[in-house]
């Protein structure tokens, strides 16, 4: 067996070998401490709060991509539900209206949000006399001021025969309140959907042209990523849509339902996974270790599981669902320490102390290797991957102490006679070497193509039931999910407000108003509103208002209206209401509108623009003279900024975790040469692994990023072990070993390629990529070299 | 009171509940739907009277309806304003003179459409039990027959609606919508003819 001369080694070896002649014949104790441990932390673990959320997933730090997450996620757009209604052509009259009703009175709060408050004409009405003044500018004063007589006359007929009309009940209060019809203009040119005065409900309806089909935009105070909450959301829907009017049918989409559909078959995933990859792994040890005993080397990941659950367990903020499904994968393949004690201290006529002693220096420094590559995840901006970090760390603590100083002593019963171990496979220089180099050039080669994900896809499982009633309603209704939002946010709901009319003068340069969702042009500034009020004053005070006013009197009178027809009006005209708040808006019907394009928070207020996401406006708003207060979001480009938060966190991991286990394996060997050898396993695996992304067009998303992890963790435990006994084909302990924890780890991981969750297939496909190379690497390329560079 | 003379109290008023006698208010109501039930078509004249604070004067518009079984209805004015609408079910046309357009809409869209078309045909097949849900209908007058329809949510519209019935409560005679604020609109129906004829494309 070949011996570096680290410093390490005689101290590990004796500390671990004293340990073992220490606790010799008390295997009953070992025992029973482990169990008791065992039971302890199932009992703590079962008191662990589970968070179903997807919160973990997505980042909480400075960077871009956290930022965009949490101004999105705070919005009420983030959590709207889109339910398109249709009627079959037999469906009765007003069962659409009926299933819209129903709808509405069903789906309420807690789950739901309330609808807003109801308006109607008699409360808009109510606002003109206010809003006129705060909204009319300059340019619809020149228009009114170039009003004729004729103009006059004419606007005052419509509004005669309106009155006589059927609707002239519901008009009446608005032609006092403006019987120019000045308000029509300025409304239109302030938003293209919102700003229309609904009688309640009807405000979060919209009705297609052919009377067929309504859709019903619903808020929820519910978190976009809160799986428990989503479920519950999905199972009301789903109820509700089945007491619906025969001949309705219901379609919903929403940012909770991708949320279940991904957590729904991730869960699924990881139970099958689990399942499989057990038997997988029993399978293989059932196959090469050939002993009942082997039950014991099963059970270190087994029990590994318990302890890093309690572990995390005992953190604040809860244990992620996410955390215990990945982790249970992870540390399911980190059996290698236990197989390579195992295969230590099974060989005929060794010394078991001594055995497990040489065993502790490859299997401490692998550990360390490894635990310091997963170490590099608790520095990500992902909670999920932090708290995924702290899980391995435990477990692989665990799983040391486990394999050198409890197994040993299990799986080696007094006086039992060993059956010799079969040699380990073994291949000649002349084919391995040729086959290896032309492996690392076409990796090399492919591992250029390789590029980051920056469509989000990766991460997205949508079902098929989601796609058709997400095309349906974007073909139907539009892109209404798709939408920049500007963020406009002041200390003060002035200082917003100022921000507002700033981010919607700047916007109105680049794009039309009817583009534009936004409060200010009913709402700007104080310095605006009282420029407006000012200028509204002396336009009426000035010739061409005193001349307007009269032509109203003179023409009233002449169709049939009395002297204070249009009172409301002609007060706003001398006298001007204050301009209107939110609270007012609210009561006039605009409710929905106010409440999504205003965000009340601590310490400050929020206002949103919408504007379409096609990178007009972050363009416009990103040249010289940048407004303070202002973000840009937009769900178009959060796949850039997470393609680059990903790319600068993934070159953070490969740098850090390179230097790490370069660092561990300079410790573990002073030769250069044994230093290279041991990266073998890594270096192949890696740039397989890259290789065959880059020529298949597979691309880098986030789990990827933990399948390097896995790789430079666990490959170089291989290189570790296979160099730490360069005569491995005379030790059949050590490939063993390797060969066996490398199976279990592509058995384990090769299952995932199972999955349906695109992301889980993606990383069960590359670790099966990264490891199916550096195993082979490992058992065949190492010991090549090694004979050769010996000849 | 103790849980057992509760639970007594509401055995009774359970018991009795099914052998209350039917108010004469749901009585006439009944009769008038039984009446009504029998009308497949009907036509005539409609006379609006507006007593508006916004007008100086009354102003009095003379104009159509036409109604056919189960929902379909045509209603304009023609003098001194051409405007009317005609729907059949949920959806139909209406037009204005003044701007001589006619446009679709359904009545799921225009809540307004949907009271005003509601009432219209309530008085028009004289059954004014779908009406219930949302007005408080009581009987204030049975030879002749009126009703008065309050709402039974604040409407800030419609104060009060008064229907008076012809003396033989064959047809309603008149409808007035009192406004809030004293505004009264009033249609008086004339020349009304049941279950004749109507001409194709009247809707």
């Amino acid at each position: 067996m070949a011996r570096s001369d680290s410093p390490v080694e005689p101290f590990l070896e004796r500390i671990v070998s004293a340990t073992h002649r220490r606790l010799a014949g008390r295997r009953a104790l070992l025992s029973a401490v482990t169990l008791g441990l065992v039971l302890l932390a199932a009992l703590v673990s079962l008191s662990a709060t589970i968070r179903e959320d997807l919160g973990g997933l997505l980042p909480d730090d400075r960077s871009e991509a956290g930022r965009n997450f949490a101004l999105f996620s705070g919005t009420p757009l983030a959590r709207r539900v889109l339910v398109s209604l249709t009627a079959a052509p037999g469906a009765a009259d007003g069962a659409l209206a009926a299933a819209a009703d129903l709808l509405e009175a069903k789906l309420v709060p807690p789950l739901f949000a309330p609808p807003p408050p109801a308006g109607g004409p008699t409360e808009l009405a109510a606002l003109l006399p206010r809003a006129l003044p705060a909204m009319a500018g300059p340019e619809d004063l020149a228009r009114l001021g170039a009003f004729s007589s004729h103009v006059v006359r004419e606007r005052l007929s419509a509004a005669y025969a309106l009155l006589l009309s059927p609707e002239g009940l519901g008009a009446k209060a608005f032609l006092r309140a403006d019987p120019l019809g000045i308000a029509g203009p300025i409304l239109a040119r302030s938003s293209p959907i919102g700003l229309t005065p609904g009688a309640g409900s009807s405000e979060r309806r919209l009705r297609g042209p052919d009377g067929r089909s309504l859709l019903l935009m619903l808020d929820s105070p519910v978190p976009m990523t809160d799986f428990g909450q989503a479920r519950a959301m999905e199972q009301l829907l789903q109820a509700t849509a089945a007491a619906l009017p025969a001949g309705i049918a219901m379609k919903t989409v929403s940012g909770h339902q991708y949320t279940l559909a991904n957590s729904q078959t991730i869960r699924k995933d990881l139970t099958t996974i689990l399942t499989l990859s057990s038997l997988a792994i029993f399978a293989i040890y059932v196959w090469f270790l050939r002993t009942r005993l082997a039950i014991f080397v099963f059970l270190v990941p087994m029990t590994v599981l318990v302890l890093a659950t309690a572990g995390v367990s005992l953190m604040p903020g809860g244990v992620f669902a996410i955390t215990l499904g990945f982790g249970g994968v992870l540390l399911g393949m980190a059996d290698e320490y236990a197989m390579h004690v195992f295969f230590a201290v099974r060989q005929p006529g060794v010394d078991r102390a001594g055995a497990v002693g040489a065993a502790a220096r490859p299997v401490v420094m692998g550990a360390l290797a490894t635990a310091a590559a997963f170490g590099v995840m608790a520095f990500s901006s992902l909670p999920g991957q932090r708290q995924l970090a702290i899980f391995c760390l435990i477990g692989i603590g665990a799983s040391l102490l486990l394999s050198l100083i409890v197994l040993p002593h299990l799986v080696t019963p007094r006086g039992m006679t060993l059956p010799p171990l079969p040699r380990a496979p073994s291949l000649p220089a002349r084919v391995v070497l040729p086959v290896w180099v032309a492996l690392v050039v076409l990796g090399a080669a492919g591992a250029t193509q390789v590029r980051f994900d920056d469509s989000m896809n990766s991460l997205n499982h949508v079902t098929p039931r989601l796609q058709i009633a997400e095309e349906e309603i974007r073909e139907r209704w539009g892109d209404l999910r798709s939408r920049a939002i500007i963020f406009a946010r002041g200390a003060t709901f002035e200082q917003a407000l100022e921000r507002n009319e700033a981010v919607y003068r700047r916007l109105a340069g680049t794009l039309a108003p009817s583009e534009l969702l936004s409060l200010a042009p009913v709402f700007p500034g104080a310095q605006t509103r009282e420029a407006r009020r000012r200028d509204w004053l002396a336009f009426w005070n000035g010739p061409d208002g005193a001349r307007l006013l009269e032509t109203l009197r003179v023409e009233g009178a002449a169709l049939g209206f009395s002297a204070g027809a249009f009172a409301p009006f002609v007060e706003a005209t001398s006298r001007p209401g204050p301009a209107p708040d939110p609270g007012t808006l609210r009561a006039a019907g605009f409710g929905g509108i106010v409440d999504a394009l205003l965000l009340p928070g601590e310490g400050g207020v929020t206002l949103l623009t919408l504007a379409p996401d096609d990178g007009r406006a972050a363009a416009a708003l990103a040249g010289p003279g940048a407004l303070p207060g202002i973000a840009v979001v937009s769900p178009g480009s959060f796949g850039v900024s997470i393609s680059d938060a990903l790319h600068r966190e993934f070159l953070r991991y490969l740098v850090v975790a390179s230097l790490v286990i370069l660092g561990v394996v300079a410790l573990t060997f002073r030769g250069a040469r044994e230093q290279l050898l041991a990266l073998v396993p890594v270096f192949t695996g890696m740039l397989f692994m890259f290789g065959a992304m880059g020529a298949f067009g597979m691309k880098i998303n986030l789990f990827n990023i933990i399948a390097t992890v896995l790789i430079i963790g666990l490959c170089v435990d291989y290189g570790i072990f296979m160099v730490s006994h360069a005569a491995a084909e005379a030790d059949p302990a050590t490939s063993r070993a390797v060969l066996v924890s490398g199976l279990t780890t592509i058995a384990g991981f090769g299952v995932l390629a199972l999955a349906k969750h695109p992301a889980l297939q993606s990383l069960g496909l590359t670790v099966l990529l990264g490891f199916g190379a550096a195993v082979p690497a490992a058992l065949f390329v190492i010991p090549a070299l090694t004979r050769r560079s010996g000849r | 009171m103790s849980r057992a003379r509760w639970a007594g109290v509401c055995l009774l008023l359970a018991m009795a509940a099914p052998l209350r006698a039917a108010s004469p208010q749901d009585e006439v109501l009944a009769r008038l739907a039984q009446g009504g039930a029998g009308i497949e078509t009907a036509q005539g004249r409609v006379r609006q009277e507006k007593r508006l604070e916004i007008f100086q004067d009354t102003v009095v518009s003379w104009g159509r309806f036409a109604y056919r079984r189960p929902d379909r209805l045509r209603w304009e004015l023609t003098d001194p304003v051409v405007t009317g609408f005609a729907i059949t079910g949920g959806s139909g046309r209406r037009w204005h003179g003044l701007t001589g357009k006619t446009e679709p809409f359904t009545l799921e869209s225009d809540p307004m459409m949907r009271v005003i078309a509601g009432q219209i045909l309530a008085s028009v097949r004289a059954d004014f039990t779908p009406l219930q849900k949302e007005y408080r209908i009581s009987v204030a007058s049975e030879t002749p027959v009126i009703l008065h329809l309050e709402p039974r949510v604040a409407n800030p519209f419609v104060e009060r609606v008064i229907v008076t019935f012809s003396k033989g409560a064959g047809h309603v005679e008149s409808v007035a919508v009192r406004e809030k604020g004293g505004d009264q609109t009033t249609f008086s129906f004339s020349d009304v003819e049941v279950n004749r004829p109507l001409p194709d494309g009247t809707f």
